[in-house]
């Protein structure tokens, strides 16, 4: 197991450092990008597909779901570590999964419409082992508008890996 | 008091009020049908196991068969919110939540919160909520607090 993940240059709890991070990414938000998201979560509010609607919530054009900044400003755990010549744990041979575990979302009052073009960076922001021997990563995704405003930052947290012989997602 | 978005005010707010109650399932439908509307074309070509979308691969793993995307359950209790609360509030909000049992394929969630405390600080009026998802098996899947600028 150990020769095949430095085969595969797999990355792991040893390399990882607060700081990886991949290239920026900029997405444009698009009238249809939203549809297609608040279809995906079945979320019908009409401020979501309507410009009348929307304008009526007091928004200048078609929203966002607030939810929606996984998907414009995506977390790319992946590309962090392609980045930096590895593959991920689900990439690999050997795939594992490193499951959601949680977030914190901090919006600053900027809603996302439809036109603007979001630009993210992740980086890793925090590793910590719990007192069952569970450990955590938390990725930090900073998100800004085409005007420099930023529009949300949020943490996204994994179980990176279970203590030996724990299943259960709790921590 | 059940409180809505259309006539929430901070004056009518009392702690301990209820938000209403969203009910959501889960298909290996909706769960593949996330990942596939939501897809980047400029997106890297994804390589490697899912634990959403790869049944095979997920019956083996840890949670023995696929479950749904962590951020989709986010949006259900932000879909929560909502109904609570005019959406441009939201989009001023902080939101702290943690995954605590899988969402799987056919399971009934029900959301639900309640308000936990309001005060004014820094200016500004806030309400502080929970909001929890509840799957048919009386156990909890998800848990959040949030608070909401009024």
């Amino acid at each position: 197991m150990v020769e095949t993940q430095e085969e595969e240059n797999v990355y792991n709890w040893d390399v990882m450092e607060i700081g990886h991070t991949a290239t920026p990414l900029t997405v444009e938000v698009t009238k249809e990008r939203i549809a297609n998201y608040a279809k995906s979560v079945r979320d019908d509010n009409p401020i979501f597909f309507d410009e009348a609607a929307a304008k009526a919530a007091g928004f200048d054009g078609i929203v966002a779901p607030p939810t929606m900044l996984y998907v414009y400003s995506p977390m790319r755990r992946a590309e962090i570590m392609n980045g930096l010549g590895y593959v991920s744990p689900e990439q690999s041979k050997e795939a594992r999964s490193t499951p959601f575990a949680g977030t914190e979302v901090m919006f600053q009052g900027v809603p996302v419409l439809a036109g603007d073009t979001i630009t993210s960076q992740p980086a890793v922001d925090r590793k910590w082992e719990s007192s069952s021997g569970n450990r955590f990563v938390s990725f930090r995704i900073i998100a800004t508008n085409q005007r420099g405003e930023k529009v949300v930052e949020y943490l996204y947290n994994v179980i990176w890996e279970y203590a030996q012989g724990q299943k259960s997602r709790n921590g | 008091m059940t409180i809505q978005a259309a006539s929430v005010t901070f004056d009518s707010i009392q702690v301990g009020d209820a938000l209403p109650i969203l009910e959501k399932t889960e298909s290996q439908e909706t769960i593949n049908g996330y990942t596939e509307m939501n897809r980047r074309e400029d997106a890297p070509v994804q390589r490697g196991a899912n634990l959403h979308t790869d049944e095979g691969y997920a019956q083996a793993g840890i949670f023995a068969g696929t479950v749904n995307q962590g951020v989709v359950t986010c949006a259900y209790l932000y879909e929560l919110l909502q109904m609570a609360f005019p959406v441009p509030n939201v989009y001023r909000s902080t939101f702290n939540m943690r995954a605590l049992e899988p969402f799987r394929p056919g399971d009934v969630v029900s959301f639900t919160g309640k308000v936990l405390d309001k005060r004014e600080e820094g200016g500004q009026r806030l309400v502080d909520v929970e909001v929890t998802g509840t799957n048919q098996l009386g156990q909890t899947i998800a848990s959040a607090k949030a608070t909401v600028p009024l």
